[in-house]
């Protein structure tokens, strides 16, 4: 049987390092990573590693250059799988990955304790599965599965 | 040596003004290294970066005594991992230093985390830094619920 393929991608910052905590969980699939780092020191050198652009609502004028890039990623790799936990760079994976057919997994960060993100609520109508790492914020369509500490 | 960081996507001048004038007022001859992002705060006191590759990052943090840090997941989390103290000063929308208050949540929620020390003003981090032997760290367990997160997320991926 063939493994699946992940996509694993996030925002530079405590993004990534939330990202970084699911790599055990990535250990029975293929998995190709991707943030804005030109080097993501927390990876070894055989790790699959892709640079996209940074975005945020701040500077979504580079909103094109940052689909065309993962549009590529997507392309080449065809994941099975993408798992995301934000922020706006991960929106727009879960958004082309809807549109690609593959199935796609939001982890909104554990900064977000008192109220899921905004990008998470929006992720929440998208991804085929939405968690909150905060119990009390957990509901129908975003679910409680466990949190990176 | 103590780090100062604030992450890259916005300034936040507040916290590294304040921190700049601790140095001056304290007359501390701790090394003070401090990652800025798109600062426009000329710090006096201090060896300023706009930001830092991850792995000259690791390298300060492993060097340094204890962090101050905005009240971003990044830095509380890798203060955890590395087991340094670690300030946090949350960031505050209404003064255009981030685009909402989860800062502020993120701190209400960490106050009680041995190893992270939670202050909101000048005063508050003048009191902590003048006595930083009162500092020790935490750490970052292999909780019961990190445990539960593996398990769930790799079930789900294998789908």
């Amino acid at each position: 049987m063939s493994k699946n393929k992940v996509l694993a991608l996030s925002s530079p910052g405590g993004h990534w390092v939330q990202l970084c905590r699911l790599i055990p969980a990535f250990k029975a699939s293929d998995v190709v990573y991707a943030c804005t780092y030109s080097k993501a020191s927390e990876l070894s050198d055989d790790d699959n590693y892709y640079v996209i652009g940074d975005i945020s609502r701040d500077s979504i004028q580079r909103v094109f250059s940052v689909i065309s890039g993962i549009v590529k990623i997507l392309k080449k790799e065809k994941p099975t799988v993408i798992i995301t936990t934000g922020a706006l760079p991960g929106l727009i994976t879960i958004l082309l990955g809807r549109l690609f057919g593959i199935k796609t997994v939001w982890l909104d960060s554990i900064a977000n304790s008192e109220k899921i993100s905004m990008s998470g609520k929006i992720a929440s109508y998208l991804a085929h599965n939405c968690f909150t790492q905060w119990e009390n914020l957990a509901g129908d369509r975003i679910k409680y599965i466990g949190r990176v500490i | 040596m103590i780090l100062v960081t604030v992450g890259t996507q916005i300034p936040f001048d507040r916290l590294i003004s304040i921190v700049d004038d601790w140095v001056s007022e304290s007359g501390t001859k701790q090394e003070v290294v401090a990652q800025v992002g798109s600062s426009v705060y000329s710090a006096k006191n201090m060896t300023v970066f706009q930001s830092v590759e991850p792995e000259q990052f690791e390298q300060y943090i492993n060097d340094c005594d204890f962090i101050i840090s905005h009240a971003g997941m990044g830095s509380i989390l890798t203060a955890l991992r590395v087991k340094k103290p670690i300030v946090i000063f949350p960031r505050k929308a209404a003064l255009g230093e981030h685009r909402n208050d989860h800062q502020l949540a993120t701190a209400r929620s960490f106050a009680n985390t041995d190893g992270v020390y939670v202050v909101n003003d000048k005063e508050e981090l003048f009191a902590v830094l003048n006595n930083p032997s009162e500092l020790s760290s935490g750490v970052l367990n292999d909780s019961a619920e990190y445990k539960k997160l593996l398990i769930n997320v790799e079930n789900l991926l294998q789908q």
